[in-house]
């Protein structure tokens, strides 16, 4: 802020000093238009924090999508090797309980369970294998979704499969 | 309840809904935040139920046989659409969309929407107009008006309180969306906007400058791998083609991207990962001559309507691919004019239908006002020289005239010489492609790191809402980066410490400006208050005395007061 306040006098013994009612009148109006100002400043202040606020909010979450999705990836295509061993597939499970803990914590919840009645909310079908007349299930995570604090951000990609009801049954 | 009328946007890929709210155009958010909808239709058979939008797009792969989208195609056509074991007609189909669209907009704003003003594309024939007129009575609706999607775009514009007026009555519109691409060309007559000519290509959008990506991935995993994945899974393609448009999106910003991505498939127990660098001039020369295809289709509306490039008095953008900056780039060079693109895009057709209703209803309609940049914004850069001076004198441009703010744009310059001390950055605003016919706000040096010639320095403009702009230098692999604050209003570089004293200084204009064009202010407080904020804009400009600005400044924070006390808009 840059506006300079005027300096009121002294008064002394015999009061000569003392500054006249138009003087004061113009204290007055610098003190006004600096709390007129200041009233600016703190709009443009809240305005800037709120926004930054939510810009770090948004890409924190993102971060940690990206890290979700790439463990996910990651751990997949271990998955898939022919020769992994128990410890090894135990190591990644105690892993990802960890990443989902850490995940929940900060109000984020991974969608990528399989093996599951195929939730329209939550996942979107990009693929059917196998036709039938029962309900679809999911078969294959083919890219991880996410809700945020309750709010279905991105449902996730899956390939699902309809089996007959008779054989499901 | 009060009862609105809304515009709609009924589009083949997703639907929109806008209404007036004091007078001014605002698209509603139907889907966790998102106002665009897909135009997805399915029936679900365990309850009976018809789902629309999101959720319906979500089962379409799960239940093919009970979901329908792009129902558009089928407008006006003697058919039959069978979902699952019920068969309905295509306006029954759009009429579920509409009245999704509607139910979830009146829950939003509170009133109930009983009329509504729907889009059709300029193509559309009687046949089909009435059909959409019928989808629009079977949700409920008395439609006031059907009207051309790009007449809907140019009604947007109408109303936008910045826009330069022009003399000739031709407006195009060029409208790329995700799948098609449709051009027209509109003739004002009065209140009256005819369309002269319209062309396009059902089968080009931006869904084509991602798989130009996703082809650029799988020839890179060829090369590292010497396996070809051309004939990939449809989960590879899906997981590519979402990596693809991520890439696209940034390289609309930025000059460069990396993309890393872990896990994509297997090869011989090994993972095949993505690690790579993409410039914005590869992808552009990927998607090249998709955009010239959008040319020829321009060329042929011209000639459909017998004009010249010249004649075209406003060229608008609409749909979401226009953001692709070689679009904006090839059509600023096409037509010598600025490029109108401030308006979203993807929202445009239907905030324009929400104009269009509040014609129809005489509701009063205000100014939009858009924070955009007035000038197209860049530096001096070699590629052109200056046959007199023999010294540099190339406008590039890194921010567009009437960008919307707040924006961050960056592009990639290369040093001339082998070690190259340092680059003279010269900032300029204005329209020319030469320096020397534009106005130059701010000149710093930048020093750079001993590098071969043709090294890559990447130059960034964070352009804020209060006028501000952060540029970032950077000698690219060299962890050299420079930042420098630019007030492009005062035109001169800003002292580090002096930025947040400015940005209050143009956030009391910012203020000022948007309480000029509140519609109940009355025309004499109006008037005083634009005086006062252009003398006192000027006076900064022009780095007036130190007390004269004060005096200005007391004089428009007063009148600022006064406006809100008057508008009851205070606190």
């Amino acid at each position: 802020m840059c506006s300079k306040f005027m300096r009121f006098f002294k008064k002394d013994k015999s009061g000569e000093n003392l500054p006249s009612t138009r003087e004061i009148m113009q204290e007055i109006d610098v003190i006004k238009k600096n709390f007129r100002k200041h009233g600016f400043f703190l709009d443009l202040f809240r305005k800037e924090v709120l926004e930054k606020f939510e810009e770090k909010r948004t890409k924190d979450v993102e971060h940690f999508f990206e890290l979700a999705e790439a463990f996910f990836y990651h751990n997949r295509l271990l998955r898939e090797l022919p020769n992994i061993s128990s410890s090894q597939q135990e190591a990644l499970a105690i892993v990802w309980h960890k990443l989902e803990a850490s995940l929940s914590s900060v109000g984020i919840e991974i969608i990528r369970r399989v093996d599951v009645d195929f939730d329209p909310r939550l996942y979107e079908a990009v693929e059917k294998v196998a036709e039938g007349d029962g309900r679809p299930v999911v078969k294959k995570i083919i890219q991880p979704g996410f809700v945020y604090e309750g709010r279905v951000v991105k449902p996730a990609k899956v390939i699902v499969e309809r089996e007959n009801f008779e054989s499901r049954e | 309840m009060k009862d609105i009328i809304c515009g709609i946007d009924l589009g083949t890929t997703n639907s929109s809904i806008a209404y007036l709210s004091e007078g001014k155009p605002a698209a509603i958010d139907i889907e966790e935040g998102s106002a665009v909808v897909p135009s997805i239709v399915s029936l679900d058979e365990v309850t009976g139920q018809i789902v629309v939008g999101r959720y319906a797009k979500n089962r379409l792969a799960a239940f093919p046989e009970h979901t329908i989208k792009s129902i558009k195609r089928l407008m006006g056509k003697e058919v039959k659409v069978h979902l699952g074991e019920r068969t309905f007609t295509p306006e029954e189909i759009s009429s579920f969309v509409l009245k999704y669209l509607v139910e979830r907009a009146a829950e939003k704003v509170g009133q109930a929407i009983r009329r509504a003003v729907i889009t059709v594309p300029a193509y559309f024939n009687d046949a089909q107009r009435r059909s959409t007129i019928r989808a629009g009575e079977l949700a409920g609706l008395e439609v006031s008006r059907i009207i051309n999607e790009p007449t809907a775009a140019s009604l947007v514009y109408d109303h936008v309180s910045f826009l330069d007026k022009t003399d000739s009555p031709y407006i195009l519109v060029y409208d790329l969306g995700g799948g098609t691409f449709d051009v027209s060309i509109l003739e004002v007559k009065g209140e009256i906007k005819e369309v002269l000519a319209s062309c396009g290509d059902t089968a080009l959008g931006g869904d084509d400058f991602d798989e130009r990506l996703v082809g650029f991935f799988l020839r890179h995993m060829k090369e590292r791998t010497g396996v070809d994945f051309s004939n990939a899974s449809r989960a590879l393609r899906v997981r590519l083609g979402e990596i693809a448009e991520k890439a696209k999106i940034s390289l609309s910003d930025v000059p460069y991207i990396r993309v890393t991505e872990v896990g994509l498939t297997n090869v011989s127990s090994e993972p095949v990962n993505l690690d790579l660098e993409i410039n914005r001039r590869d992808y552009e020369d990927m998607i090249r001559d998709l955009v010239q295809k959008t040319v020829e289709k321009v060329e042929e509306a011209l000639e459909e309507a017998n004009l010249n490039r010249e004649d075209v008095g406003n060229v608008i953008l609409v749909g979401g691919a226009t953001r692709t900056p070689l679009v904006l780039e090839t059509l600023s060079g096409m037509f010598e004019r600025p490029i109108y693109h401030s308006v979203d895009p993807d929202l445009c057709v239907a905030l324009g239908a929400s104009v269009q209703s509040g014609l129809i209803s005489g509701e009063p309609l205000g100014h939009i006002l858009l924070d955009v940049t007035a000038h197209s914004l860049g530096i001096k850069t070699a590629d052109e020289i200056d046959s007199e001076s023999m010294d540099a004198d190339y406008f590039s441009i890194i921010i567009r005239r009437n960008t919307k703010i707040p924006v961050r744009k960056g592009e990639v310059y290369y040093s001339m010489v082998d070690g190259q001390e340092s680059v003279d950055v010269e900032v300029f605003q204005g329209e020319n492609p030469s320096c020397k016919e534009n106005t130059r706000i701010g000149r710093f040096l930048f020093p750079l790191e001993p590098s071969p010639a043709r090294s890559p320095v990447v130059t960034e403009f964070a352009y804020d809402k209060e006028g501000i702009v952060h540029i970032t230098v950077d000698q690219k692999g060299y962890n050299n980066r420079k930042e420098v604050t630019l007030d492009v209003r005062k035109r001169k570089i800003i002292e580090p410490g002096g930025a947040q004293e400015q940005k209050i200084l143009n956030y009391i204009i910012e203020k000022s400006r948007r309480l000029i064009e509140e519609n109940s202010l009355p025309s004499d407080l109006r008037k005083e208050l634009e005086e006062l904020t252009n003398r006192y804009e000027g006076a900064i400009r022009e780095d007036e005395k130190e007390g004269l600005i004060d005096e200005y400044e007391n004089q428009l924070l007063e009148k600022i007061e006064e406006v809100e006390e008057r508008l009851g808009t205070v606190g």
